[in-house]
């Protein structure tokens, strides 16, 4: 039968009696405790603890590989649910966290946890799908979350865990991404020198591979060739771009997830009329979802407890959509170009925040908007766009400081690399330019276009 | 409802030759290319010098 056992959480001490409840050393361990109690704390009010819980991931490694082990291991694993009140409300729901047998203390398996859990209000921006769905007691409870779990280490290390919530995340979020389970990600890893079982690592080049056979197209960056600050602004436009990145840091031979980023400092804006800057400029953390630490780390300038900080992202993969052909570094050369060369007229284009997003959820969020003037709207909803766009909204400093933009152009990220009419739409604050693709025409229309509120709907704020 | 304004809504605004101004072509002719060219040699480079990385 099916065992829920309910917890107060008055206080932080009263996280030490999960022990009680489990009841079993290969499950629960202080470490695990001290982990949860520390970055979740009082942000839980309740926790409700199921059991057994078959877990799709851990039973997809144990078919594999721990029946095959002579010590004895059980099947079925401990499944924490986290409400934020002390109620059994869906709106109170923060998500789960599965625990898996371990004789080496790595117990905590998949997690589907909300950033709000573990995070203050305003004190990040994460990807998240609201895709899943748990199953407790007859009720479905919805999380919106990114996926994280912790490395096993026998079959599964950091990079295994980090490949694999990529793939959830988008498994979860389009149906036209397969999901895969933690074994199937083992089984992708191109054969190289070594094992893939058990594993004693992965390269960049295995990473990569993993991540094709999933359906992605992957770029390599590299501090070592594009140098640390290219590297650096480019992580932070795909960041907001809303595709989460691997990250390989020498220091610690450590790769995590770059699923989001810190709060934005607005004190970094230049003076009206100074340079031109991006608006990735203005972030100085990301948010890490680390094997080795409870998701939504936040990585500044400072070590984490990992012992690793920003600054120390020397590689990176970025899983890209098929048909998103243009990289970051291109769009931003030909749009830059484009307003030094007169493009849009002598708006005020002081701050560029670019980013990659679906013309399917440009064109909702046109539809809706309060703000734009019809003819802004009826030409973003009429003129016809790829799956995905690169847009960039443009605008003076006071108006990135009121999260507002006056111009604002679409890419085709279809285009070819050395196309320099990529463009789909730009207009600045009296006229839109647009391609009408049914007779490969540019067409220009006068409009008067009042500052509107940048696009945002990549990522969460939380 | 956005369909009942965009129903039956021609798009006829004045042509024009080009979106862009003689001078960013010029400039695309002349330097643009050349440093797209160098941003794909630099993710061919970005490949080899990361595909040996190894993580445990």
């Amino acid at each position: 039968m099916i065992s829920i056992e309910t917890l107060e959480i008055k206080s932080l001490a009263d996280y030490d009696r999960i022990s009680g409840i489990v009841n079993d050393g290969l499950y629960v361990n202080q470490t695990l405790i001290d982990e949860i109690k520390g970055r979740i704390g009082q942000r839980a009010k309740r926790i409700v603890i199921e059991s057994p819980y078959s877990d799709l991931d851990y039973n997809s490694v144990y078919s594999s590989f721990y029946s095959k082990q002579h010590k004895e291991r059980p099947k079925d694993c401990y499944r924490l649910h986290f409400f934020s009140e002390e109620t059994f409300e869906i709106k109170d729901y923060r998500g789960f966290l599965v625990l898996r047998p371990s004789y080496i203390g790595r117990s905590m398996g998949r997690g589907q946890l909300d950033p709000r859990l573990l995070l203050d209000p305003g004190s990040a921006f994460i990807m998240q799908s609201s895709g899943f769905i748990a199953n407790l007691g007859g009720e479905r409870y919805n999380v919106s979350s990114f996926p994280w779990m912790a490395q096993e280490t026998d079959i599964s290390i950091c990079a295994h865990s980090a490949t694999w919530s990529i793939v959830r995340y988008f498994s979860q979020k389009y149906s036209h991404y397969q999901q895969q389970t933690l074994d199937d990600i083992v089984r992708l890893a191109p054969p190289f020198l070594n094992r893939k079982v058990p594993s004693d690592g992965l390269n960049f080049l295995q990473i990569s591979s993993i991540l094709s056979q999933a359906g992605f197209h992957c770029l390599f960056l590299s501090n070592d060739i594009q140098g640390a600050d290219k590297v650096k602004e480019h992580l932070r436009v795909y960041i907001e771009s809303g595709i989460p990145i691997i990250g390989g840091i020498k220091r610690t031979q450590h790769a995590v997830v770059l699923a989001g980023h810190g709060p934005v400092d607005y004190s970094k804006l230049p003076p009206a009329g100074g340079n031109r800057v991006l608006s990735s400029s203005l972030i100085d953390s990301l948010i890490a979802v680390d094997d080795n630490y409870l998701p939504y780390l936040e990585v500044g300038l400072a070590d984490t407890p990992g012992g690793y900080n920003v600054d120390d992202i020397d590689y990176a993969i970025v899983p890209l959509y098929e048909k998103m052909f243009l990289p970051a570094d291109i769009i931003l050369s030909r749009v830059t170009s484009f307003i030094d060369n007169g493009g849009l007229g002598a708006a005020d284009s002081q701050v560029l925040r670019p980013y990659l997003t679906s013309s399917r959820s440009l064109k909702a969020r046109a539809a809706i908007s309060a703000d734009m003037p019809d003819g802004l709207v009826d030409t973003i909803l009429s003129v016809e766009m790829p799956k995905f766009v690169w847009c960039v909204d443009i605008g003076s400093v006071d108006e990135y400081r009121n999260n507002l933009c006056s111009s604002r152009i679409i890419i085709d990220s279809t285009a070819g690399t050395y196309d320099t009419n990529p463009w789909i739409l730009a207009h600045n604050d009296n006229m839109i330019i647009y391609y009408d693709r049914t007779d490969a025409s540019w067409r220009n229309r006068a409009q008067a276009i009042a500052p509107y509120p940048l696009y945002r709907n990549n990522l969460k704020e939380v | 409802m956005r369909l009942a304004s965009l129903s039956g809504q021609k798009f006829q605004d004045r042509k024009v030759e080009t979106p862009a101004t003689k001078e960013y072509y010029e400039h695309c002719q002349n330097n643009g290319n050349k440093d797209i060219k160098r941003m794909l040699q630099d993710y061919a480079a970005a490949y080899e010098n990361a595909k040996e990385f190894t993580v445990r």
